[in-house]
């Protein structure tokens, strides 16, 4: 359950949401990406409202999302890092005469940038996704995602269960996106993390929005208070 | 690791099956009929295999997605007699399309159920889709035997640069599948719902909208596979097109096409369906006992399926991710 939640994400901006567990904050994640529906409110991309909020509607406008669940729900194990990497982009690779697929151009910028996240394996057509760590699945979701040059990502843990070297990695990705204008929206419950990459933080605590902290007022215990605010209310 | 060797070794058995079962037949029958290898023998089991193949392509696109169509028969059976009974007058190039049209819609139904109910799994709305469909054609031709007109005959008889009429609708509609599924977005979603329908949805594909397709292609040949069908044989009877989604079923299995979805092509497809042919072919030629017919292809089928089982099975075990011990 998410209530009354309005914030503006800037293009260039990182924008952290912290909060405990259950706060509700995967849920606005799949709510803006059209994948739970919403009963009343506005998502606008660039000041065009969205008129119909499905993931399809929300790619269109380029949104792009990096679910929490990565084996369950971001990759299909069986196919390919190729395969996988192509599948959001593969409309805008067919040719306009025929519909077919423009194969040497999609391999070659599905390469160009399987090696930008590094990916930690060069057979991008015959790697099995099953057969990566948690870490290159991840830099995989990132992957297809990049390859749609999207304007906003919204990122939903996306350093949940990866080693050291692929989250300094996954962070490098999210600045140099920044640096292009894409306008990220970063869900961490690692508080470092969060203060470390991001711009401002939105907390969130019982599927609301109890606080935004600028960076200058970035500290760990003030947006934990923040998170458990609600919390204390109710028990005063 | 000789554990590892040998199921690499099972497993490449059993990808190329058809290869090997084709080489197997070909021996066998080579060996008890001197009739059997001749080109004009392969140009005829080519042409009696084309009905199967054209249903077989369009049901792999269903297999594709882990789906299942059992209505194929009665939709090349209700497509014939609507044809006869209702077309005749028709020149050919205006009935044709309308059969084919006809076919992809009743697709469309089938399609339009399987994506509107989710809880019921495709194999009981394509069934009842079978007995729906395979009842109304009795209905309307009153279980007597059915004639199409003379220029739908002479069709069948008909061969373009020696090639005849059957195997031109066969590579045309063979042709066309094959650039889908390869070189279009939408033959790869094929393949991405048939493999993981949640994650396809996340990467922005229309899910629905691709099994509503698959099944909408699939009554369209179906329909294409009656045509050819029914230029051939000039009359369809009750039987006509019964049972036939077993070994149209059978041809794309036996190809290589797994039942669970996400793995395959309509070139295997292809292979299955005159590997099936040739063994009918072959079993007339030697003059078996006709009582053996079913027998033998029931015995494929079920070969069919264990292979794809067998297949999915070791293919399970070899990606199952082993642990690595990095040395210091």
């Amino acid at each position: 359950m998410v209530r009354d939640v309005s914030f503006t994400l800037h293009a260039g901006e990182v924008l952290g949401v912290a909060g405990l567990m259950g706060a509700g904050r995967s849920e606005l994640a799949r709510i803006l990406f059209g994948l739970d529906p919403f009963e009343a409110g506005r998502i606008s991309i660039g000041g065009t409202a969205l008129t119909d909020v499905s993931p399809e509607a929300c790619m269109r406008h380029g949104m792009a999302f990096l679910t929490e669940d990565r084996r369950g729900e971001g990759l299909m194990m069986e196919a390919t890092i190729a395969d996988n990497t192509a599948l959001p982009s593969l409309r805008g690779y067919a040719r306009s005469l025929t519909g077919w697929i423009a194969q040497g151009r999609l391999e070659a910028d599905v390469a160009e940038v399987s090696r930008r996240v590094q990916v930690n394996s060069t057979d991008y057509g015959r790697m099995l996704v099953k057969n990566l760590s948690g870490g290159n699945q991840q830099k995989v979701v990132i992957g297809k995602w990049l390859l749609r040059q999207p304007r906003v990502f919204i990122l939903d843990e996306p350093t949940r269960g990866i080693d050291v070297g692929a989250k300094f990695e996954v962070y490098k990705i999210v600045n140099q996106l920044v640096a292009l204008g894409t306008a990220v929206l970063f869900i961490s419950s690692e508080m470092e993390e969060l203060i470390g990459m991001c711009d401002r933080i939105l907390v969130m605590n019982h599927g609301e929005i109890t606080g935004i902290h600028e960076r200058h007022e970035f500290d760990s215990e003030r947006i934990l208070e923040t998170a458990m605010r609600k919390n204390l209310v109710e028990v005063a | 690791m000789s554990g590892t060797a040998g199921r690499r070794l099972a497993l490449l058995a059993l990808q190329n099956a058809p290869l090997i079962a084709f080489v197997v037949v070909l021996v066998i029958f080579a060996s008890l009929s001197d009739r059997f290898l001749t080109l004009s023998n392969f140009t005829n089991i080519v042409t009696q295999s084309s009905h199967i193949a054209i249903m077989a392509i369009g049901i792999t696109f269903v297999l594709l997605t882990a789906g299942i169509d059992l209505s194929v028969g009665a939709v090349m059976y209700v497509g014939v007699a609507i044809l006869a009974l209702y077309l005749g007058d028709l020149p050919v190039v205006v009935s044709f399309p309308l059969i084919a049209l006809l076919g992809l819609a009743l697709g469309a139904v089938n399609g339009f159920f399987v994506v509107q109910m989710r809880g019921l799994h495709p194999f009981v709305i394509t069934l009842a889709m079978l007995f729906i469909l395979r009842g109304a054609a009795l209905w309307m031709t009153d279980t007597r035997m059915v004639f199409v007109a003379e220029p739908i005959m002479s069709l069948g008889r008909t061969s373009y640069l020696g090639v005849p009429w059957a195997i031109w609708m066969f590579a045309a509609v063979f042709a066309s599948a094959w650039i889908v599924l390869r070189e279009t977005p939408f033959g790869r979603q094929v393949y991405a719902v048939g493999q993981d329908p949640v994650a396809a949805g996340k990467a922005g594909i229309n899910v629905p909208l691709v099994l509503f397709a698959v099944y909408c292609i699939c009554g369209l040949c179906a329909a294409l596979g009656g045509l050819v069908s029914i230029a051939q044989v000039a009359a369809a009877s009750s039987t006509f097109g019964f049972q036939k989604e077993f070994p149209v079923i059978a041809a794309a299995v036996l190809g290589g096409t797994s039942l669970f979805g996400g793995r395959g092509g309509v070139i295997g497809t292809v292979f299955g369906a005159i590997l099936i042919q040739t063994v009918e072919n072959g079993l007339v030629m030697t003059n078996a006992n006709p009582y053996i017919y079913p027998l033998v292809t029931a015995t494929i089928i079920f070969i069919a399926v264990l292979i794809d089982s067998q297949r999915t099975r070791i293919l399970e075990a070899m990606g199952r991710r082993k642990i690595r011990v990095e040395e210091a």
